[in-house]
C-alpha cells in the first residue's frame, strides 16, 4: 500500500485540525464535515472515483427494504462513520492508542493511524481527513456512541 | 422510541443475498416500535406478541379489532405498524426470489463459480495482492476478453466479475452509452430511455432523475419486493379506499423523493408517468385501490418473468437475451403494451407469461420457453454442484452453496410441471407462503431458517472489498490468502519465500539439512542465519532447540522469527510459554500470531482466553481459527452455537470440523444428526469418529448405540412414528398437556428435537427470558418423562446454595435439570464439569467436599438459563462448551 509523504500528512494534518476547530465552533457539529464531504465528492467524481468505493465494507452490499443514495456529504457521512465505528472504535486499535497519546501524538499521526487502520488509498486522505477532524473536534467516545445510534442516518438529523 | 429511529434500524437492515442472512435482529426491530403500534399486532394474533407463519404472511384482512385500533393510532404509529409489517414480507420476497427462480441459480451458481475461480488462481491473485503499491479493486483489473462462455481461469473469473459489478451498479465509467452502437431511444410506457452497456457486457437502459444509475437486476428484485409488500399490506387494511390512501402515505415516508435510490420507485412511477400522474402516491390517491392493484400486480408479474433468465444457455442460437433479466422484463413490458392497447385480457398471470414467450418479439430475441429454464437450470446447478463438491478447498463455503443449491434444486424441481405458475413468485390474494407445500422443503424460504456462518459472512464482506472498493485493512492479503489457498500452511513458511539475500547461501545450506533431520550439520548454519537477522533461520532454529528441549533458548529464537514475520514462531513461542504456566505471556505470542493469519494462533488465543472466561474476545479468535481452516475450532464454535441456541449453526460447525477431519468434530456431528432424527447421517457421522480414532466413552452417544437405535427403530427413531408408540403416546399426551397450559407456545416444534437430543445422551441448554421460564421448566420436565422408568432430578439455584445439597441426587438419576443455571455459586458451578463432560458414566460425578456423589446412570443434563439474569462474569464461560444442543425460547 502506499504511504503518504511526511509533506502530504502534515498538509492533512494540518486541514484536520482547521475542520475540527470549526466543529468546535459551530451551532450544528458536523455542518462544517457535511461541507467539506460535499467538496470531495465532486472531487473524487471529477478523478473518476466514487468516495463510497474508497471505504471498506463490513459486510456483502445487500438488497433491502429501502437503500439511500450516497448523494452528499450528509449521506457520505454516515457511510464512513457507520464503516469505520468497528475499527476506530476498538479499545486495543491504533487510532485509540493515537488519541490516548494526546496532542503530542498531533493530527498528521491521527490521519495516518485512520489511514492505516482502514486500509484506505492515498486518494482517500480527505476524507481520513474529516474523520480526524470529528474524534479532535467531538471525542472519540463521543462519536463511537453517536455512530452506534440506529438514528444517525441523515434523513433523521 | 420513534419513526425515525425504526425507519433507521429498517434501512440498515438488508437482506444479504450471498449469505442468506438480513443484516439486523429482526425480531428486536419491534423494540424500536412504541408500544401502541404493538398493540395492534397484539389484537390481530392469536398469541398476542407472536405470529405464526400463517398469521405473519396471510393476506386476509387484519381482524376488525385490530384496524380499529389501527385507524385510532397517529399517523406515525400507524407507519410504524405498516413498517415493521412491509420490511418483514419484502425481505421474504428477496429469500424467495433468490431461491426459486433461475435468476437465484444464475446468481448463486456464478457466485460458486467465481469462489472456484479465485481458489484456482489463488497464486496470482495473492502474489499481486502482497506486491508492492496499491491494490485497486479487482473489477478495475478486468481485460474485455468476450468472455461470455469462458468457464475457467482467470477470462472465465473476470467474467463473473463483471456480472455481478453489472448487478450491483458498476460506475459510470464502465457505462457506455448505446447497445453496440445503435443508440435509438427505447419507449416504456411512454417514456423514452436511452440505451446504455454496463461492462461491455449488460445491454439497458438509463434511469431519470439520479444520474449513472441504470435499470439493473437489483431494480427489479427490490420493485417486486416493494409492490409485493404493498399489495400486503393493502390487503391487510381492507383493500379499500383508506388502505389506498394509508399506503400512498407509507410511499412517501418509507421511499421519499430523492434520496430513494431509483431501483425501488422507478416501475411504479413509470406506470404513475403512464396515467399523468407525478408519482406513485399522486396516482393512487387519485385514482384509488384499482389502479392500486393493477399497478403492483402487473409489476410482480413482469418482475417475475424477468427472473426466469437462466445462466448463459449452451444453445446453437445467441442465448444471451434469454439470459438478460433486463432484456426479459423489456420484452415482456412490449407485450404488455400491446395488452393494453389491444384490451386483451388473460386469465391468469401465469396465460400472460406464457404468450410473451410466445409472441413475436420475444422469438425474434431467441427466448426460451420457461420449462427448458427450467430444465436447463436443474442440469446447470446439479453440474455446479458437483463441482463445487468435488473442487471448493474451502469446507464452510463449501457447505454453504451445498445448502443453497439443495434448496433451488428442489424448488426448481418442483416448478418443472408448472412454469410460470407459482404461487410464490406470484401468489395468489397476497398470501405470500400459501405456496408452501411440504414445509420441510419450503421452510428454508424463510429468513428465520438459516444464518451463513462467521467464516462465509467474512468472506463475503472481504470478497465485497477485493472486488469493489479500494479499502485494504491490515491483513488483508492474508485473509483472502486463508479461504482461497489450500496449500499448507506450513509449508510455505519453511520455503524460501522469506529469505533474505545477505544470509541465503548460508540458510539455504542449514535448510537443507534441517530438512533431511540432519540437527547436527543445520544447527550452527540456522544460528549463523539467524544471526544476521534470518527470521526463517531463527525458526528453524528454535525447532531445533525445542526438539533438543532446551526451551529457553528454543523460546528466545522462536521469538526472532516471530518479529521476523514468521506466524508459526510466534504460534510455538505461545506454545512453550504456555507448558511453563505463562499464561500472559503465551496469550500475547498467540495473540501475536493471530494477527499474523495463524490459524493454530487463533485457536490456542481463543482457547485460553475461553479457560480465563473472556468469551468477548474468545468467541471472535475461535471464529478467526474456524475461518482460516482450523480443523478443531468449529467444533468448539458449534459448541457455542448448540450452547447459545442456535442448533442449525452448531451442526453447520460440525459438519466443517467433520470434513476437516476432526475427530470429535465427526463425534459432536453425529450427536447433532441424532437430536435432529437424521440418523443416517449420525451413523456415518459417528463412524468417522471411531475411523479417526475418537475415543468412545460410556456415553450413549457412541456409534454402537446409534447404530442399535438405528436398528431397532427402523433407521428413524421419530417420535411420531408406529415404532415408538409407547412414547409416541407419553409425547402425544406431553404436548397437549403443554399447549393446553401454555396456548402461547408451539410445544410442539421443541419438544421434538429436545427428547431426540436427550435420546442421544446429548446436554440440553434452554435459554429463555423470565416471562417464560415456567414454561421452559415445564418443558424440561415432560421431555424427560416421555422416555419410560426415567428418574427425573431436579437441581435449583436455591438448594445449591448449600452445595451438600446436590448430594440429594438421587444415584438411579438419568436426568438432571439445572434451573436458572447462572444463579448457581461458581463452585457448583465447578462441581459440573464432570457430570457435563465426556467422562464414562460411572466417573459422572459431584465431587463435594472430598465426597463424590456418583450418578452411574445419568444420561443427559438439562439446563435452563434465564436470559434476563446477567452471566457478565462469564459463569457458564467454562461450562458452555458442554452443551450439546440449544434451545431458545423466544416469547
Amino acid at each position: 500500500m502506499a504511504v503518504p509523504t511526511p509533506e502530504e500528512l502534515d498538509r492533512a494534518g494540518a486541514e484536520a485540525e482547521r475542520l475540527a476547530d470549526a466543529i468546535g465552533h459551530s451551532s450544528l457539529p458536523l455542518d462544517p464535515v457535511y461541507h467539506r464531504l460535499d467538496a470531495v465528492i465532486v472531487e473524487m467524481a471529477q478523478a473518476g472515483v466514487s468516495a463510497a468505493d474508497l471505504l471498506p465494507a463490513t459486510t456483502e452490499s445487500g438488497v433491502g427494504f429501502s437503500l439511500r443514495q450516497t448523494r452528499d456529504g450528509k449521506t457520505l457521512w454516515q457511510v464512513v462513520a457507520t464503516t469505520s465505528r468497528a475499527s476506530i472504535c476498538d479499545p486495543q486499535g491504533e487510532v485509540r492508542q493515537r488519541l490516548a497519546k494526546g496532542t503530542q501524538a498531533g493530527a498528521s499521526s491521527l490521519v495516518a493511524a485512520i489511514l492505516t487502520t482502514l486500509g484506505l488509498p492515498l486518494v482517500a486522505v480527505p476524507i481520513a481527513v474529516t474523520i480526524a477532524a470529528v474524534l479532535l473536534g467531538i471525542g472519540i467516545e463521543a462519536f463511537c456512541q453517536w455512530s452506534a445510534l440506529p438514528a444517525n442516518e441523515p434523513d433523521a438529523a | 422510541m420513534s419513526l425515525t429511529q425504526l425507519k433507521s434500524a429498517l434501512l440498515a437492515a438488508d437482506f444479504k443475498p450471498h449469505c442468506l442472512t438480513v443484516g439486523a435482529d429482526v425480531p428486536g426491530l419491534s423494540r424500536l416500535a412504541s408500544p401502541s403500534s404493538l398493540h395492534v399486532f397484539a389484537k390481530a394474533w392469536r398469541h398476542g406478541n407472536h405470529a405464526t407463519i400463517e398469521e405473519a404472511f396471510s393476506g386476509d384482512p387484519w381482524p376488525t379489532p385490530a384496524r380499529e385500533a389501527y385507524a385510532s393510532l397517529p399517523e406515525e404509529q400507524r407507519m410504524e405498524v405498516l413498517g415493521l409489517t412491509g420490511f418483514h414480507i419484502h425481505e421474504s420476497v428477496h429469500k424467495i426470489d433468490f431461491l426459486t427462480t433461475p435468476f437465484g441459480a444464475a446468481f448463486h451458481g456464478r457466485c460458486c463459480l467465481e469462489t472456484l475461480g479465485f481458489q484456482e488462481c489463488a497464486p496470482q491473485i495473492i502474489t499481486w495482492l502482497e506486491g508492492p503499491g496499491e491494490h485497486p479493486p479487482m473489477r478495475e483489473l478486468l481485460s474485455n476478453t468476450e468472455a461470455d462462455r469462458v468457464q475457467d481461469g482467470l477470462d472465465g473469473l473476470s467474467a463473473r466479475i463483471r456480472w455481478f459489478d453489472a448487478n450491483r451498479g458498476a460506475p459510470p465509467r464502465f457505462v457506455e452509452e448505446g447497445w453496440g452502437g445503435d443508440r435509438s431511444p427505447v419507449t416504456l410506457l411512454n417514456l423514452e430511455l436511452r440505451k446504455v452497456t454496463v461492462h461491455n457486457l449488460i445491454t439497458t437502459l438509463e434511469l431519470p432523475e439520479q444520474t449513472g444509475t441504470y435499470l439493473r437486476p437489483l431494480t427489479i428484485l427490490e420493485s417486486r419486493a416493494v409492490a409485493l409488500s404493498l399489495l400486503h399490506l393493502f390487503d391487510r387494511l381492507g383493500a379499500d379506499d383508506y388502505a389506498c390512501s394509508e399506503i400512498a402515505r407509507y410511499v412517501r415516508i418509507f421511499y421519499p423523493h430523492p434520496s430513494t435510490s431509483n431501483d425501488y420507485t422507478f416501475l411504479l412511477d413509470l406506470f404513475a408517468h403512464l396515467g399523468d400522474a407525478p408519482d406513485f402516491p399522486s396516482l393512487i390517491d387519485r385514482q384509488g385501490p384499482a389502479v392500486l392493484k393493477g399497478i403492483l400486480q402487473n409489476i410482480v408479474m413482469l418482475g417475475w418473468y424477468a427472473l426466469h433468465a437462466p445462466p448463459l444457455m449452451p444453445t446453437e442460437v445467441d442465448s444471451y437475451a434469454n439470459s438478460s433479466s433486463v432484456v426479459r422484463l423489456l420484452i415482456a413490458f412490449k407485450s404488455l403494451e400491446t395488452a393494453f392497447s389491444t384490451q386483451t385480457v388473460y386469465p391468469t398471470a401465469a396465460d400472460f407469461l406464457d404468450n410473451v414467450d410466445d409472441s413475436d418479439i420475444a422469438l425474434h430475441a431467441d427466448l426460451v420457453p420457461c420449462s427448458d429454464i427450467l430444465a436447463y437450470c436443474i442440469q446447470y446447478l446439479e453440474t455446479v454442484k458437483a463441482r463445487n463438491r468435488a473442487q471448493n478447498t474451502h469446507p464452510s463455503l463449501a457447505l454453504h452453496f451445498d445448502y443453497i443449491f439443495e434448496i433451488q434444486l428442489a424448488q426448481l424441481r418442483r416448478r418443472l410441471e408448472r412454469g410460470y405458475a407459482s404461487s410464490l413468485g406470484m401468489p395468489n390474494g397476497g398470501h405470500l407462503v400459501g405456496g408452501f407445500e411440504d414445509f420441510d422443503v419450503d421452510q428454508h424460504l424463510l429468513l428465520e431458517t438459516y444464518e451463513a456462518p462467521c467464516d462465509v459472512q467474512q468472506w463475503f464482506a472481504l470478497r465485497e472489498n477485493l472486488l469493489f472498493t479500494h479499502a485494504r485493512p491490515q491483513n488483508f492479503a492474508v485473509q483472502v490468502r486463508s479461504f482461497i489457498d489450500s496449500r499448507p500452511r506450513a509449508r510455505r513458511a519453511l520455503t524460501g519465500e522469506r529469505r533474505s539475500d545477505n544470509t541465503e547461501p548460508v540458510l539455504s545450506e542449514g535448510f537443507t539439512a534441517f530438512e533431511t533431520g540432519d540437527y547436527k550439520t543445520a544447527e550452527p548454519l540456522l544460528a549463523q542465519a539467524a544471526e544476521s537477522g534470518s527470521a526463517l533461520g531463527a525458526y528453524c532454529l528454535g525447532v531445533v532447540l525445542r526438539d533438543r528441549d532446551e526451551r529457553l533458548l528454543a523460546e528466545q529464537a522462536f521469538a526472532r522469527a516471530a518479529d521476523g514475520g514468521i506466524a508459526e514462531g510466534a504460534y510455538n513461542l505461545g506454545v512453550l510459554l504456555r507448558e511453563r504456566k505463562d499464561l500472559d505471556g503465551a496469550k500475547e505470542a498467540f495473540s501475536r500470531a493471530d494477527s499474523l493469519g495463524d490459524p493454530d494462533g487463533s485457536n490456542d488465543l481463543g482457547l485460553l482466553l475461553l479457560q480465563q472466561g473472556d468469551l468477548v474476545r474468545a468467541v471472535p479468535a475461535l471464529c478467526r481459527a474456524d475461518a482460516r481452516g482450523h480443523p478443531e475450532a468449529p467444533t468448539t464454535v458449534g459448541a457455542f452455537h448448540a450452547a447459545g441456541h442456535a442448533f442449525l449453526l452448531a451442526r453447520q460447525a460440525f459438519e466443517r470440523a467433520d470434513a476437516r477431519g476432526s475427530a470429535k468434530g465427526s463425534h459432536n456431528l453425529a450427536i447433532a444428526c441424532t437430536a435432529a432424527g437424521d440418523i443416517q447421517a449420525a451413523n456415518v457421522a459417528a463412524r468417522r469418529a471411531k475411523q479417526r480414532g475418537f475415543r468412545e466413552t460410556d456415553r450413549h452417544t457412541s456409534q454402537d448405540d446409534i447404530t442399535a437405535l438405528a436398528e431397532q427403530h427402523d433407521e428413524t427413531p421419530d417420535l411420531d412414528s408406529a415404532d415408538f408408540e409407547l412414547a409416541q403416546e407419553t409425547f402425544a399426551a406431553t404436548v397437549n398437556h403443554l399447549e393446553d397450559r401454555f396456548p402461547e407456545f408451539s410445544a410442539h416444534d421443541v419438544i421434538q428435537p429436545l427428547c431426540m437430543g436427550l435420546f442421544a445422551g446429548a446436554n440440553v441448554l434452554i435459554s429463555v427470558r423470565s416471562a417464560s421460564f415456567e414454561y421452559a421448566t415445564h418443558l424440561a420436565e415432560a421431555a424427560t418423562q416421555c422416555f419410560a422408568d426415567s428418574v427425573t432430578f431436579t437441581l435449583t439455584p436455591a438448594i445449591a446454595v448449600s452445595r451438600r445439597a446436590v448430594g440429594l441426587a438421587p444415584r438411579e438419576a438419568n436426568f438432571l435439570i439445572l434451573k436458572d443455571i447462572t444463579r448457581f455459586r461458581d463452585d457448583t458451578l465447578a462441581d459440573l464439569t464432570p457430570v457435563l463432560g465426556d467422562a464414562p458414566n460411572e466417573q459422572r460425578r459431584f465431587h463435594i467436599h472430598g465426597r463424590f456423589v456418583a450418578l452411574p446412570n445419568l444420561t443427559a443434563v438439562v439446563a435452563i438459563k434465564d436470559l434476563d439474569h446477567d452471566d457478565d462474569a462469564g459463569k457458564l464461560a467454562e461450562l458452555a462448551p458442554l452443551f450439546w444442543i440449544g434451545i431458545l425460547v423466544s416469547l
